[in-house]
Parts: C-alpha cells; sequence; structure tokens
C-alpha cells in the first residue's frame, strides 16, 4: 500500500498533462513516454478538440499537448476555445510541420509553446517545464521564423480566405462568387495581399504562401 | 467547383445558341429581303461607262454608248439580263432601236438562260422587221408566239420605238409607240402555265439594236417619263437595207472588180490604189475590220459613221494604203450586202498568230493573265503564252468592270481582231487582240492556289491552327498539371496522416521503453536507441516527402534561388555555409525537368547535412550545350561510391533521374567530400516538350 500512497503523494506534485491528436499511435505512444516520468502525470487524452473541451470539465491539467491537425476542429480553434475558458491550461503545440503560419497562427491563439514531434524527449521535457512555469517554449530555429513572420504585416481574416482560393488558382470572378462579395473586392483583396506579402503577381503570393504555410494543406 | 463548371458550360451553350440564332437570323432576313418580289424595284438603266449596272451578256456584242446600250452583232438571240429571280409582276419598258432587219424588244421572267437563240425560259415583247409587227413571244428553249399585232407602217431600222411589256399574274400585255406611230396595244394575253418570276432584260435576234431609257416597275404602277425618240440616227440611204425581207445581194452592180483581201499587199506601193472587196464585218470598235472567205482580214477606214454591224455583209471600195505593215482601205464607202449572224472565230495559239499569217482576222487565243492597266477607260490586258506574250485591248465601257474581277494569273480565252499595226501595238508585241465586248474575254481557269494572296493567307491560318494548337496543348498541360498537384495534395495528407504520425508515436514508445531500463541492460539500451533514431529519422523522411509533394514549392522562382533557399533552410540552426553558383536557368526548361532537378538537389543537401557533417555546400548549375548540370558538392567525410553504400536517398535521386532521362553521377571518397552531378537535356521546343510528356507519360503507364 504504501508504494502506492508514495506514488500518489508524489504525483500531487507532478504536472497534470492532457494530450490531444488525433493519431491513436501518437496519443498511446506519448502517454507511455510521459508516463515514466515521475514529475509527469497524463490525466487524459482526446482525439479531437470537442472531446477535449468535453474533458476539459472533469479534469484540469496544468498543459495541454496538442497537434494542429485534426479532422473537425481545427487545432487553432481548439486553443482558442481552451483559452476563453477561466484560468485556462497552458499550451503547447506538438506537430510535425514548422512552417512559418502554422507558428505564427499558434502564437497568436494562444499556445504557449511550439515543438516538433520528433524533438528528442529532454527537448519535449524541458517545452513542458518551462510553459508549466508560465514560461513560453521556442526552439532556436521556431523562435527565428517567428520573428520573421512577425516582422511581415498581417493579413486579415479575409485577405486569408482570399488567399487560400488564389492559391487554388481561382479567378477574382471565381473568388467574388465563392465568398458571396463582387469581383472587385476580390479584386481589392487580391491587392492587398499582394502588397503585404511585397510580391509582384498573385502567382507569386500563391507560391509564397503555399511555402510559408500560410495556406492551409486540407 | 463542379456545379461552378456545369452552370458556366450551360451558360456557354445559351451564348452560342444565342449567337447561332441572331446570325441565322440575320442571315435569313437578309434572304428575305433580298429575294422579295420588289427588291431593286423600280429600276432605272443607268448605262453609264463605269459599269454601275451590273448586266449579264448571252451572246452579242453589248456596249455601253452615249447613255446607251447597244448590241452591233447580228447574233441569233443576243440577251443583256440584269435584276432579280425573284420579281414577279411588273412592267418593263424602254426605247428600242434595230440596226437591220430582224427583231428586238424586252424579256421578263426570264430564267435559265444560256448561250442560244431560244436558250431560256421566259416572255418577250419586242417588234420585228419580217411582218412590220408588235409580237409577244414566250420561250422554253422553243419558241411560242402568243400574241401579235401589225403596225400601220413598216417597222424601220434606225428608228426609234417605245416598247413596253407587262406581266401581271398570267396576264401578258405589250405596246409600242413612236414619233408618229400612236400607241398601239396588244390585247391581255392569258398564258395558263405561266412563268411567275424571273429576271428581266433585252433581246435582239439577227440584227443589233439600241436601247435607251429602260425601265422596270412594278406593275400597276404609273409609267416612269419616258424620252422622246430622236430623229434617225442615220440618213444615208445606202445603208439603207433594200428591203424587209433583207436579201443577200445587192442590186447594183459592183463597183468594180472585186479583190480577194491577201491580194492588196501585192500592189505597187506608192501608186494610188483603188480596190473593191467583199467580206464580213468582224469588228466596229476601235475599227472597222472586215474578212472575207479567202482568209484575209483588213482595217476599213471610211469619212463619216458607218452604222454596220458584226456579221453584217458588206461590199468595200477605198484607196489602199500600204504604208503599214499591212495594208487598209481609206477613204471607203460600205454598202451592205446583207446581214448575216457573226463568223466564228478561227482558235488559234499564241505562237500561230505570231506568224502574222492572221493579221486582221478573227481569232480566239488563249494566255495568262498577268498585268492589268487602264487608260482612258480602255483596259489594256497583258498576257502571255508560252514564250509569247501579247496585249488585248477592251473596248471601253462594261468590259472595265468587267476586266476588274479578273484575277491575275488566271487562263484567259479571248475572240477579238489580231493586229500588229503600230497604233495599237505600242509595246512592240508580235501581236494585239482587239477584243469585241467583255463577253469574248472567258475565264478558262482562276489563277493557281499557290497565288501570294493565298500563301499569305494560308500562312495566317497556319499561324493561327499552331496558336490554338499550342494554347490547347498548354490548356491540357495545365489540367494535368493540376491533377497532378491535387494529387500530391491526396498523397500528402496520406503520409501525413499514416505513416509521419505513426513514426511519432512509435518513437515516443521507445522513448517510453527506454526510460524503463533504468539502467543494468547496456545492450538493450544501445539497441532502443537505436531503433528510436531510426523512428526519428523515419519521421523526417515522411516529413520531407510530405514537404515535396506539396505542390508550387519551387513555384515560378528560379531553380537556383529555390535551392539555395532550401539548404539555407535545412542549415539555419547549424554553421553549413552554403554557396551558389552560375547563371540560373536562360532558357526555357520543361517544368517537371525542373521540378525533378530541384528535388534531386534538395535530396542531396539533405544528405550531405545529415550525414557528411561538411562545412560548406556549393550548388552550381550550368549550362552545356543542350544539357543542364545542377551539381550539389559539399567538403564532408564522403563514402566509398559503391553500390553497397548506395543508401535510399541516392536510390530515389537515381529513379527521379532516369524519368527524366537525365546522367545522375555520385562521387565520393573518404574525406573527401561528395559530388552529386544531375545532366538533363532541355528540349526546349514545343515538339519536345510534347514529346517529353508522351514519354512521360508512356513511362508512367509502364510503372
Amino acid at each position: 500500500m504504501i508504494p502506492i500512497i508514495d506514488r500518489q503523494v508524489e504525483k500531487l506534485s507532478a504536472i497534470r498533462i492532457m494530450i490531444i491528436d488525433d493519431h491513436p499511435v501518437v496519443r498511446a505512444g506519448l502517454a507511455s513516454m510521459l508516463s515514466t516520468r515521475p514529475d509527469i502525470d497524463v490525466v487524459g487524452s482526446a482525439s479531437s478538440g470537442p472531446e477535449a473541451i468535453a474533458l476539459l470539465d472533469k479534469v484540469v491539467p496544468d498543459v495541454i499537448l496538442m497537434d494542429l491537425r485534426m479532422p473537425g476542429m481545427s487545432g487553432l480553434d481548439v486553443i482558442r476555445t481552451i483559452n476563453m475558458r477561466t484560468d485556462p491550461p497552458r499550451i503547447i503545440v506538438l506537430t510535425s510541420f514548422d512552417t512559418d503560419e502554422d507558428i505564427y497562427q499558434s502564437v497568436g491563439a494562444g499556445a504557449q509553446g511550439y515543438v516538433l514531434k520528433d524533438t528528442p524527449q529532454d527537448g519535449l521535457l524541458e517545452a513542458i517545464q518551462v510553459v508549466n512555469a508560465k514560461g513560453r517554449y521556442f526552439p532556436a530555429d521556431i523562435e527565428t521564423r517567428l520573428t520573421a513572420r512577425m516582422a511581415r504585416s498581417n493579413l486579415t481574416q479575409r485577405e486569408h480566405q482570399v488567399l487560400q482560393l488564389v492559391a487554388k488558382g481561382l479567378t477574382n470572378k471565381d473568388i467574388g462568387r465563392a465568398m458571396g462579395i463582387s469581383d472587385k473586392t476580390a479584386r481589392n483583396h487580391v491587392n492587398s495581399i499582394i502588397e503585404k506579402l511585397e510580391v509582384s503577381d498573385r502567382t507569386e503570393a500563391a507560391t509564397i504562401a503555399m511555402r510559408q504555410g500560410l495556406v492551409a494543406l486540407d | 467547383m463542379t456545379a461552378m463548371k456545369r452552370k458556366s458550360k450551360r451558360k456557354l451553350i445559351y451564348s452560342a445558341g444565342a449567337v447561332i440564332l441572331i446570325l441565322a437570323g440575320i442571315v435569313g432576313g437578309r434572304l428575305w429581303y433580298l429575294g422579295r418580289p420588289g427588291y431593286g424595284m423600280p429600276y432605272f438603266a443607268k448605262f453609264t461607262p463605269d459599269g454601275e449596272d451590273r448586266w449579264t451578256a448571252y451572246g452579242g456584242t453589248w456596249e455601253v454608248v452615249d447613255g446607251s446600250v447597244r448590241n452591233d452583232s447580228n447574233d441569233r438571240g443576243a440577251k443583256l439580263l440584269t435584276g432579280s429571280p425573284h420579281w414577279r409582276d411588273y412592267t418593263v419598258q424602254g426605247d428600242v432601236q434595230l440596226l437591220g432587219e430582224g427583231s428586238a424588244g424586252f424579256l421578263a421572267r426570264v430564267s435559265e438562260a444560256e448561250l442560244g437563240e431560244n436558250s431560256y425560259k421566259g416572255y418577250f415583247g419586242g417588234v420585228r422587221t419580217v411582218d412590220n409587227s408588235l409580237v409577244i413571244g414566250s420561250y422554253d428553249f422553243a419558241y411560242h408566239e402568243v400574241t401579235k399585232v401589225p403596225l400601220p407602217d413598216p417597222v424601220r431600222p434606225f428608228r426609234w420605238y417605245h416598247v413596253k411589256l407587262t406581266v401581271e399574274g398570267c396576264s401578258l400585255t405589250a405596246s409600242v409607240w413612236g414619233e408618229g406611230l400612236p400607241e398601239l396595244k396588244t390585247r391581255p394575253v392569258i398564258d395558263p402555265d405561266c412563268y411567275r418570276s424571273g429576271e428581266a432584260g433585252m433581246r435582239s435576234n439577227g440584227t443589233g439594236g439600241v436601247w435607251r431609257s429602260v425601265s422596270v416597275a412594278p406593275a400597276g404602277t404609273v409609267a416612269p417619263p419616258t424620252a422622246l425618240p430622236d430623229p434617225p440616227a442615220f440618213h444615208d440611204a445606202s445603208l439603207q437595207p433594200r428591203s424587209p425581207g433583207g436579201e443577200m445581194v445587192a442590186e447594183e452592180a459592183p463597183s468594180g472588180h472585186i479583190q480577194a483581201i491577201r491580194s492588196l499587199q501585192f500592189l505597187a506601193p506608192f501608186a494610188a490604189n483603188t480596190a473593191s472587196i467583199r467580206g464580213t464585218v468582224v469588228l466596229i470598235r476601235p475599227a472597222i475590220f472586215v474578212e472575207d472567205s479567202l482568209g484575209g482580214g483588213i482595217e476599213v477606214q471610211t469619212d463619216g459613221p458607218t452604222p454596220v454591224k458584226i456579221g453584217d455583209e458588206v461590199e468595200v471600195t477605198g484607196e489602199v494604203n500600204l504604208e503599214g505593215l499591212n495594208p487598209t482601205l481609206r477613204k471607203a464607202r460600205v454598202r451592205l450586202l446583207g446581214q448575216s449572224v457573226p463568223i466564228q472565230p478561227l482558235s488559234l495559239t499564241a505562237n500561230q498568230i505570231a506568224e502574222g499569217h492572221y493579221d486582221g482576222w478573227f481569232v480566239q487565243v488563249e494566255g495568262h493573265l498577268h498585268a492589268k492597266s487602264e487608260k482612258d477607260g480602255r483596259v489594256t490586258l497583258d498576257l502571255d503564252a508560252g514564250t509569247q506574250s501579247f496585249h488585248a485591248i477592251l473596248p471601253p465601257g462594261r468590259s472595265r468592270s468587267h476586266a476588274q474581277d479578273l484575277a491575275l494569273q488566271s487562263r484567259l480565252r479571248l475572240r477579238g481582231v489580231s493586229v500588229v499595226d503600230p497604233r495599237y501595238n505600242t509595246a512592240a508585241d508580235p501581236f494585239v487582240i482587239l477584243v469585241r465586248s467583255a463577253e469574248d474575254v472567258d475565264v478558262v481557269a482562276g489563277p493557281p492556289w499557290y497565288r501570294p494572296s493565298n500563301l499569305i493567307l494560308g500562312g495566317l491560318v497556319a499561324l493561327a491552327l499552331v496558336f490554338t494548337l499550342n494554347y490547347l496543348y498548354l490548356l491540357a498541360n495545365h489540367w494535368r498539371l493540376r491533377a497532378v498537384a491535387e494529387e500530391r495534395e491526396r498523397l500528402a495528407h496520406e503520409i501525413h496522416d499514416t505513416l509521419a504520425q505513426s513514426f511519432a508515436g512509435i518513437g515516443f514508445q521507445l522513448q517510453a521503453i527506454r526510460n524503463s531500463l533504468l539502467g543494468g541492460a547496456p545492450v538493450l539500451e544501445r539497441q532502443v536507441d537505436r531503433a528510436m533514431l531510426m523512428a526519428r529519422t523515419s519521421h523526417e523522411e515522411a516529413r520531407r516527402s510530405i514537404a515535396n509533394l506539396h505542390p508550387a514549392s519551387l513555384g515560378h522562382m528560379g531553380l537556383l534561388p529555390a535551392l539555395r533557399e532550401c539548404a539555407e533552410r535545412m542549415v539555419s540552426s547549424g554553421k553549413v555555409r552554403v554557396e551558389t553558383e552560375g547563371e540560373d536557368e536562360g532558357r526555357m526548361v520543361p517544368l517537371h525537368v525542373k521540378d525533378t532537378l530541384f528535388r534531386i538537389g534538395q535530396e542531396a543537401i539533405a544528405n550531405s547535412i545529415r550525414h557528411a557533417e561538411p562545412d560548406t555546400i556549393r550548388i552550381r548549375l550550368h549550362e552545356q550545350g543542350a544539357f543542364l548540370a545542377l551539381s550539389v558538392e559539399d567538403d564532408g567525410h564522403g563514402f566509398i561510391a559503391d553500390g553497397d553504400h548506395a543508401g535510399f536517398g541516392l536510390l530515389g535521386m537515381q529513379k527521379r533521374a532516369e524519368r527524366i532521362s537525365a546522367i545522375l553521377t555520385v562521387r565520393s571518397a573518404p574525406g573527401r567530400g561528395t559530388q552529386v552531378e544531375v545532366k538533363a537535356a532541355t528540349g526546349s521546343s514545343f515538339l519536345s516538350v510534347l514529346w517529353d510528356n508522351l514519354g512521360a507519360r508512356h513511362r508512367d503507364s509502364h510503372n
């Protein structure tokens, strides 16, 4: 009995972690790995945003590790929703991708850390500890990109949507039709995007957008 | 997207339909407008020499002279038609003058007209000398007299008669009046199986005629004012025919000994010779030419106007002038012996005529038109036939507009009088053909297809075709690339959702095992560490595959800047220096070649950073003749470049290179760095791009 009590006592001071990832292998592997650490307690895992939000009513994690790309509710929306709660848990994005826009948007949505899935254990543990201690954790190369991305003028939500369509090769007319705006308005948006991204035409805008991840994979 | 496509497709069909309907409407409306029975009516013939009136002649030598049109030949059934085949009920009228014994008048509702006396369907109304009457005739390739009314006076040549022919429903009426002749009308005649519509026109038979003040107006309207008859044009009694019957032999004895035209050239020169000849008139303008049955032709110059017609048989007496190359008759008196149909031309080649035996003869000859010129309203055609070149002079008037329609390089058949006289032959050609009228120029064959205008047009059409094909090709290529991009996207998703995530998960799981091995099992620890490394590498590779599959990673950026950016991104956390060298590909490189080179370069850079620990990576791009060579070189560890060491990375590069028929060379030795070079042929022409793509597809289908 004693060891069990000990363990529980020990775990009381441990960092409580929740994992949100749509991939079961990731969830299972991550949970196994973190469970072996005495200072970490995996209190729950969810395969989607809504499931995680529901689970948050039952368990109170200190730190959430979550993927950005999930079917249904996107990772960014999940971060925003969670951050609307009173005294929200800290959030670390744990993903396979490191595009400028992913990083930038995650931070914008309210994530405190950004770690790639192939980061060695030590890096991940460090991230959990730093973020849990009310800090922010970004590896050096991600920090560099975030700074660069921050320096660029911001695209509005609307311009973002337009850019997605531009990247798909739609004309102003098509964009107008798809978004329910006039093609003149669509053209204005495109011009504004071209100006903000400092490119010469829409093709280049689409290219840059894809390369920097301004356009979602899905 | 599909709904949108379908919608725009439907829209396209609708607008195409609308365009077709509008075009059909325009064409239909125009056909209806031109086909109206009243189109072009009322019509007043202008008879101006500039060819404003569009007349079609069948036989005769129709020419416009002083606001009238005249046929100076004794052709049987010479016709001149105008108007619309849809004209129905109308009155055709005007002043008519006969030039000899025969008939002349107007035609109505003419169709199926051809060359020949009775060769048409329709109605004729006019006057004739044989029974001094006003007649209406019906023609269906044979003559049927419908009605006739005798005139109180004999019908005389050179006197104006105003003739009027009305067709209304199936009722036909004709009337005539003239100076000293009150209006005389036929009763309306009903032709039960009448012709319903057709063109209007003029016709003379057996003699020439002159027409003026010709008009066509819908039946029942008020007749337009008509010209008053002029006094008869000629008073020369000697030229009046002798009797209505038109006897062929003169009553008077010939004025002297009749000579063969050919014999005149053997008369002593410089002597005042007077001679008489007998022959048939073959040409009137610009000069009278007479040809006799013994094979000779001669120009006849009279002091006053001489109202002879082509086909008239005449006796000419005059002074023989031997000053020119061939004799002429001067101060000639012409006596009409009778009138007959014009003689047929002698069909000759230009070479035969050039020999000179046929001067003054009425001939037919063919040649290619190579130039046209006009002076004082008189059109001259330059022709050549084989080695001979010659001219043809057309009379002023109708032939001018006719000549405008002749295309250069056409093969023409001309009828006219051949002369060598320098008064006509200013260009010193072997001979000149004096053409009687516009109808004496036939087009045997149009210009050859390879004339410049056709070649230019053909070139333009071919150019347009090439552009269209090119556009279609680009469009198809665009669609194909789009499909490829979509498929790549799908694959990227697939890899992300399965492989990449699984490797990540397995990595975490292995870390969990590693954490549990709290020392004491060093072998196991090493193996787990290795497994973790493998999982992490695999994860990294999967991520790279996803990035590679991502479309437009190259975009329209140059190959070299793109690779540089890629390399700088990969070394961003390290201390490897990236150097690039060479200019970007100047020529157009097929997209898939560019793409493949980019991927190979990317792989080579990644391998170098991952395995070789270099200080510097040098990326070079060079054109070598028809090849584009990309090389990625490092100063890292290097390896033994043999088959055993070829990892998956090298194999992948090799496969990619094979797909674009490029040559991949890897040079490396331990401690001496590694160089990966790929050489790709860059056919930039449309065809070679097409070939590449076909080849690529072919290879794909075999994979």
